[in-house]
């Protein structure tokens, strides 16, 4: 049974049409990119990334590519490592498209089968559908973003490899990483965490700008993830409440069937109002994951991604301040003075055009997340207002409804009794 | 507190206590000396008080407006089977009666609570208009088993005891809205007993009129249950998202400590407020959820549960009435034989005695007939106030989703400038 229900949701595969990017203004038309459709195969999805282009760097002006998500993370690292890029902030990666939490409500609905009529399998069918196709168009939303991040980016969108992820139309070869991979990255994983916490620990940044960033974003990033978690569960529960007026309105029908026959016309209108401001509740809560979830998720992203910043500084800090020492240790003992010289000048160098990128990056990155944050919280108010008039109304309306059929009742209804 | 005026079973009450020849408030107190039932309150019953464990001093609101023509004398049963009359004499009549504040009385384990009960009436048969007593929890158990002592057996409906306890469980006190609800009266179940014979005997039904109500009843309570408990699922839901919101309010307001953009810190603060705010109204809501719906529901659970009792004592008289005709069919048949065998000395006796069951066999049809005909219309009036009472709070409960729809909406209001005033 679940897997007839299973190949029902997946087996028709959707193809949304990706909105387009809200955070990010292109003004500048010289490189757009979109996703133009996405397919979903078992676990995998398949991003169609359509690319035009004035710039005279690319062969063509159009380019249209399929890329899956791990090609996404491997442009991602590929940024990450590059050292030229230690100063910027790169754009943080999507995340992962996750159905899972789709498929076990779906496994579930399928396992709690007969204990509901037909009606609210159905509608709590359709409900599921709606909340994977919207995951899925989110998946589909946070691609575009990265992508459009390095498209507009001055520096990033003449990378080579992003090119080559634009152009290249074949399959880039990277395959998800298998165990051993996996493993290792874990390792790799650990030890840059080891050591940024030893460096964020043992070194205190020269310049008091970045000491205060620095422990400014670590405070923050912890709050952030904090608030997500809760915001996540917050939706999640007000997706249940509205799912229970499900139960409530089919019961109520229910009811009409067999009870007074004054009663029936009362109880199927009780049940269609309860089932709009059904409607408009699971409204509310998807509403609240767009703007309010994934807002958050979206900026721990990008703080994340600052965070790495003054990470690669510190690094970078080390590395000079080491030079430095090497360069007295090679004086004192007049060796290779030269070559210590060389070395602590291009670290020197490399220390201080960082700061001066890191410096006007962080502070992009500040007017970023105020952006995005106000943006967000003046669309969510605004639609919480609509929907809580719209159910105000829709309630008021109905209640004024089955108090005039009271009325109008009023003077028969002494005599209806007991012969129905 | 707000009246509690459910239109059950109002009305038509007349209220007379002559015949009640038991105390049962011997514990009331009384502050109106003189009102009708404290003077009569002067014999002692050996009935035992239930132990009362109640600490908390939520409301309880039981509607003893729910009790019909019940309490009236039983000689004017054969007027009252005349509807006309009943409606005719009731309609300018009125009592209203309402529980209001509760009192503890006593410290530690001997400590109880009693109920202020006030009433306001123009039925002639009170001496006074208006009346107010405290009474015990236990009393009100002791007037339900009075009351069905008296009058279960002639076919009317007793409505269900109160429950202890109303808001013993995770649900905060009463407050306005719940009790605006005019619920929050849990009844319990009418365990008579003899279930057993209930389901085992089935009587040959010469009423299609019963057969029709006991299967609608049967269906009823079976989706009124179903109904109950989803409504039990809703509010632990919705109680749910109101701890998670406060959650959440709680990581915003640590966020906008946080934040280092003055016009964004303010901006969440005021976001952390919405969302405690939001919590609030969450929990009003289950709250309405919980005392309008769910009370309801239950309510009307055993209402009908009450209902089938009346019901069961139709049987049980049909039973009565079957097993005298038996009774004299085999009398009659001893005599027969009796008569064959010329045992004259016996005849006599038997003669007599059938005469006394042929007596008895006419007024337990009667009796089985008046109450045929009393639950009849107990039923009417009871799916009438039913219906009536339904519908109220129900819509009542839909228009207190709007008031908290309102309130959720004048929340967001506030916070959109401030949203729109960061930069």
């Amino acid at each position: 049974m679940e897997n007839e229900s299973e190949i029902d949701l997946y087996g028709d595969e959707t193809q949304p049409k990706s909105a387009k990017s809200e955070n990010i203004d292109l003004t500048d038309d010289s490189l757009t990119i979109v996703i133009s459709d996405a397919l979903s195969e078992k676990d995998r999805v398949k991003f169609t990334v359509q690319t035009k282009t004035t710039l005279p760097d690319f062969q063509k002006s159009e380019f249209l590519v399929t890329r899956q998500h791990e090609e996404f993370i491997w442009l991602h690292d590929r940024f990450e490592e590059n050292k030229d890029y230690a100063g910027y902030i790169i754009p943080p990666a999507p995340p992962k498209p996750d159905f899972d939490a789709s498929r076990e409500k779906l496994q579930k609905l399928g396992d709690g089968e007969g204990t509901m009529t037909k009606e609210e399998f159905n509608k709590m069918k359709q409900e599921l559908e709606s909340e994977y196709l919207a995951t899925f168009k989110k998946t589909v939303a946070m691609h575009e973003t990265f992508l459009t991040r390095l498209a507009t980016h001055p520096v990033f969108r003449n990378d080579h490899n992003f090119r080559v992820f634009l152009e290249y139309d074949q399959d880039l070869a990277v395959r998800s990483k298998n165990k051993i991979e996996m493993f290792e990255g874990f390792v790799k994983s650990i030890s840059k965490t080891t050591d940024e916490y030893l460096l964020s620990a043992t070194m205190k940044d020269v310049n008091d700008f970045f000491e205060t960033q620095k422990n400014f974003l670590i405070e923050y990033h912890g709050h952030l993830k904090e608030a997500t978690t809760k915001a996540d569960k917050m939706t999640m529960k007000h997706k249940d409440v509205a799912d229970s007026y499900i139960k409530i309105s089919s019961g109520l029908i229910q009811l009409a069937t067999i009870d007074h026959r004054d009663l029936d016309k009362f109880l199927n209108k009780v049940a269609e109002a309860l089932e709009k401001a059904r409607k408009i509740e699971g409204r509310v809560a998807s509403d609240e994951d767009l703007k309010l979830s994934d807002t958050l998720r979206y900026v721990i992203g990008d703080t994340f991604a600052a965070k790495r910043l003054l990470y690669r500084r510190l690094r970078c800090l080390a590395n000079y301040e080491n030079a430095n020492r090497n360069l007295e240790k090679a004086r004192a003992k007049n060796r290779d003075v030269h070559a210590a010289e060389t070395v602590q000048q291009q670290a020197c160098e490399t220390f201080e055009q960082m700061s001066d990128k890191g410096k006007e990056e962080l502070i992009d990155y500040k007017n970023r997340r105020v952006a995005i944050f106000r943006k967000n919280l003046v669309d969510l108010a605004e639609w919480e207002i609509k929907h809580a008039q719209s159910q105000i109304q829709l309630l008021n309306n109905y209640v004024l409804a089955l108090k005039e059929d009271e009325d109008l009742r009023t003077p028969t209804s002494s005599t209806s009794g007991l012969t129905s | 507190m707000t009246t509690t005026n459910t239109p059950s079973f109002n009305g038509t009450d007349k209220m007379l206590k002559s015949e009640n020849d038991d105390d049962l408030f011997k514990s009331a107190i009384d502050d109106t000396a003189g009102a009708l039932v404290s003077d009569e309150c002067t014999k002692e019953n050996g009935e035992e008080d239930v132990e009362e464990n109640e600490n908390n001093s939520s409301m309880k609101e039981v509607n003893i407006n729910n009790i019909p023509e019940i309490l009236d004398d039983k000689l004017n049963l054969n007027e009252k089977l005349s509807p006309n009359i009943l409606t005719d004499e009731s309609r300018d009549q009125f009592i209203e009666i309402e529980v209001t504040e509760a009192n503890k009385i006593g410290e530690g384990m001997s400590s109880y609570v009693t109920y202020k009960v006030e009433t306001k009436t123009n039925i002639g048969l009170f001496r006074k208009k208006s009346m107010s007593v405290h009474r015990r929890f236990s009393d009100f158990l002791g007037l339900h088993d009075k009351l069905t002592e008296k009058y279960l057996r002639s076919g009317r409906i007793i409505p269900p005891a109160p429950e202890k306890n109303v808001f013993d469980g995770d649900l905060p006190k009463a407050t306005n809205t719940s009790a605006l609800s005019g619920a929050g009266v849990k009844r319990f179940f009418n365990k008579f007993g003899e279930t057993v014979n209930k389901i085992t005997y089935k009587m040959d039904e010469n009423e299609p009129w019963f057969d029709e109500k006991t299967i609608l009843l049967e269906n009823i309570d079976i989706q009124l249950r179903k109904l109950h408990s989803n409504v039990e699922l809703l509010v632990i839901n919705r109680k749910d998202l109101a701890v998670s919101t406060s959650q959440f309010a709680k990581a915003a307001a640590l966020l906008s400590n946080c934040e280092e953009h003055t016009g964004l810190s303010r901006a969440l603060a005021q976001l952390a407020d919405v969302e405690e705010k939001l919590e609030n109204i969450h929990n009003d809501q289950a709250i309405s959820d919980f005392s309008i719906l769910c009370e309801l529901l239950k309510d009307y659970v055993a209402l009908i549960g009450a209902v089938r009792n009346t019901f069961h004592e139709r049987v049980k008289s049909y039973q009565h009435w079957q097993h005298s005709q038996i009774m004299l069919k085999k009398k009659r048949e001893l005599k027969d034989r009796m008569e064959y065998a010329k045992r004259t000395d016996k005849i006599e006796a038997i003669s007599q005695e059938i005469i006394e069951w042929e007596a008895k066999v006419s007024r337990c049809e009667e009796e089985f007939q008046k109450v045929s005909k009393v639950i009849k219309l107990e039923f009417e009036q009871f799916e009438n106030n039913r219906i009536k009472e339904f519908k109220t709070l129900v819509t009542n409960y839909l228009e207190v989703l709007a008031q908290h729809q309102t309130q959720v909406m004048k929340c967001w209001q506030i916070f959109l400038p401030e949203a729109k005033a960061i930069n």
